[in-house]
């Protein structure tokens, strides 16, 4: 049973009256896991991507350009027309939404990437290729960890950027706590509803920073003992 | 290539095979965009030397270098180590085996300094306990306490000891060759001549077959057993002694580059042993004064040297120091200040000189302190002009110098 707002009802923008029937907190519960799922995933296979598109980056320079601009292009599109476009190709299955947020976060890491190989001091690669490090392992033990520091900053902004475009993948039905605010829109503009989706989403941000920071501090350590003796 | 290089070419074809560590053949590099970076190079570098390759930059010097280890290919020509082809060998294999220090030092940033100076016996399969006690080793070998700097960061050392913990790290696995380019450039002054007085202290111990890059000749001159000199377009012009080097520069080419005062800067380069030394008049410590005084007109000589029984100097007399009657011991002069040893340098015994009085210092041997006889300045200054060859720094102690007069020495 849900409550519906009528015009004439008082319609304060906080308060906890939203929570208060069960089948809402099951929605609002199931949406905000929706929207962890989606930017999560989406988040997850966009590290994976960028890495890869920055090693051909890195393998072919005259790549760089094009690809950067392309990711403009890509991140140019309005998000309501990109969904839309997907909608006839993957319906309403899990892919749309996935598919176009990952698209939406290789502007991000794949800068990220590139200028976190970038900041690999060369002398750190000459010592590598002198001591007799292979290709493969010189980049997952000398490049990629020297490339952390930039690489977490970018990751970090590109899950803000996602918990912040998931809502609009409600065209795809799939718009996590997204979903809530349409509804509450739908409903009258029912404030509590629109606010409490709004603070989730936020919350939602704050914690997934939080988590990819302190992931990053541990594995960047050596990069704050620095400043610890100057040189 | 030029017709010095030939010469020393066949000079190096002549070393016997089981004394050469490292051999380039008709070494020859072009570059893509055309530039001829080293032409024709043929170079025998023997085990436990350390070589210096020294010229202007874009000489080839570097590339030369970066040859052994297969980071840059050969055009045509071949590199051996030890009678092997590298040409043959896996890159990465071959560079596990080979110690390496940069100029820019290039510690990992992200590893401590045990993991740093552990990096090659990591990539060897080594387990964990063998890698620090190795990495504690080199670490005190080098001047650094490993309880104080092993868990450090390199951003956290200062950069001669950034450059020291890179010296570690390229001996950890006990490569019989280094490659060294430029390793010292990059710190100051003051700590460089530190750097490199105990890099050679470190050679002395651990004796590895080094070819080190540098421009400056003066690093080269001080450190290297011989130096390659390169002329401007990848060709070796000169390849010797340091002090053949000085002597005699085979070229205008060579002479230019080593720069003025030559004969200044021999004198640092060139052994005190194999100098030709003059004979002494000899007293025993226990003759008497008469005796002593006997033997110096006998020999028309005004001063002798009181030795005790293993032939050391004790001290000195001059014929008018000596009373009517009495010992010698009674009346001679200390002998502070007035020796120095075959290891010495012809610098030290000209400086020594300069401080003294007299116009002589004594020569002791290295190791016995042994009287082998005095040098002047006359002893030097033709030492200079009339140069000793080759090897003669490291293995003739003393073959040259006459031995002192043993006839004089009066028993009581």
């Amino acid at each position: 049973m849900s409550y519906v707002l009528s015009a004439s009802d008082n319609n304060p923008w906080f308060g906890l009256q939203y929570f208060q029937y069960e089948s809402q907190r099951q929605q609002y519960l199931h949406s905000a896991i929706e929207q962890v799922e989606l930017t999560v995933i989406s988040v997850a296979i966009g590290i994976v991507l960028a890495f890869a598109i920055s090693l051909v980056i890195r393998r072919f320079p005259i790549a760089e350009n094009f690809t950067i601009g392309l990711m403009d292009g890509i991140y140019s599109l309005p998000s309501i027309a990109l969904f839309s476009i997907l909608l006839p190709f993957t319906g309403l299955s899990l892919f749309g939404p996935i598919i176009g947020l990952t698209l939406y976060t290789q502007l991000i890491l794949v800068r990220g990437f590139v200028e976190g190989f970038r900041s690999v001091p060369d002398s750190a690669i000459l010592a590598a290729d002198g001591m007799g490090y292979g290709k493969i392992r010189r980049i997952a033990r000398v490049e990629l960890r020297l490339a952390m520091p930039v690489i977490i900053s970018s990751i970090r902004m590109a899950s803000v950027s996602t918990v912040a475009m998931v809502p609009v993948a409600f065209i795809l039905s799939h718009g996590g706590l997204g979903e809530i605010m349409t509804l509450g829109y739908a409903n009258n503009l029912y404030r509590q509803q629109v606010v409490d989706a709004v603070i989730g989403m936020v919350i939602l941000a704050i914690l997934l920073d939080l988590i990819i920071l302190a992931i990053g501090r541990n594995v960047t350590r050596w990069n704050r003992q620095q400043g610890l003796v100057g040189t | 290539m030029t017709a010095t290089s030939d010469v020393h070419a066949e000079r190096g074809a002549g070393t016997p095979d089981d004394e050469v560590a490292i051999r380039l053949r008709g070494l020859h590099k072009v570059y893509d965009n055309g530039v001829v970076a080293v032409d024709n190079l043929n170079l025998d570098i023997r085990r436990g030397e350390l070589v210096c390759l020294v010229g202007p930059s874009g000489c080839g010097k570097t590339t030369t270098m970066k040859m052994i280890n297969r980071l840059i290919m050969p055009t045509s020509g071949r590199v051996e180590i030890d009678g092997g082809d590298v040409g043959d060998m896996n890159p990465v294999q071959l560079r596990r085996g080979i110690g390496y220090v940069i100029q820019q030092v290039g510690l990992f940033p992200h590893e401590n300094i045990w993991n740093n100076v552990g990096e090659v016996p990591r990539l060897l399969g080594w387990p964990r306990k063998r890698r620090r006690d190795r990495a504690d080793e080199l670490l005190r070998l080098v001047g650094l306490n490993p309880a104080i700097y092993g868990d450090r960061y390199p951003a956290q050392l200062s950069g001669g000891q950034q450059q020291r913990v890179g010296v570690a790290r390229a001996l950890a696995a006990d490569p019989p060759v280094l490659l060294m380019d430029e390793p010292f450039s990059a710190i100051d002054p003051i700590a460089r001549a530190g750097l490199q007085r105990e890099f050679i202290r470190i050679q002395g111990e651990v004796r590895k077959t080094i070819v080190m890059v540098t421009h400056d000749i003066e690093e080269a001159l001080f450190m290297a057993d011989r130096i390659a000199v390169f002329g401007a377009h990848g060709a070796a012009e000169q390849f010797d002694t340091p002090a053949t080097i000085l002597a005699r520069p085979a070229n205008e080419f060579v002479e230019d580059f080593v720069g003025g005062d030559r004969g200044i800067r021999q004198l640092s380069v060139t052994s005190v042993a194999g100098t030709a030394l003059e004979a002494t008049v000899v007293v025993d410590r226990a003759a008497s004064a008469a005796e002593a005084r006997a033997a110096l007109q006998l020999r028309s000589r005004d001063w002798a040297v009181v030795l005790d029984e293993q032939r050391r100097p004790v001290g000195w007399v001059t014929a008018s120091d000596l009373p009517d009657t009495g010992q010698v011991e009674a009346v001679m002069r200390g002998a502070d200040g007035i020796c120095v040893s075959t290891a010495q340098t012809l610098r030290h015994a000209a400086a020594r000189i300069l401080e003294r009085d007299e116009s002589w210092v004594l020569v002791v041997d290295d190791a016995s302190r042994e009287l082998l006889g005095a040098l002047t300045l006359e002893h030097i200054h033709s030492a200079v002009r009339t140069p000793i060859g080759g090897d003669d720094r490291h293995d003739n102690d003393g073959d040259a110098s006459g031995p002192a007069d043993r006839t004089v020495g009066a028993r009581p």
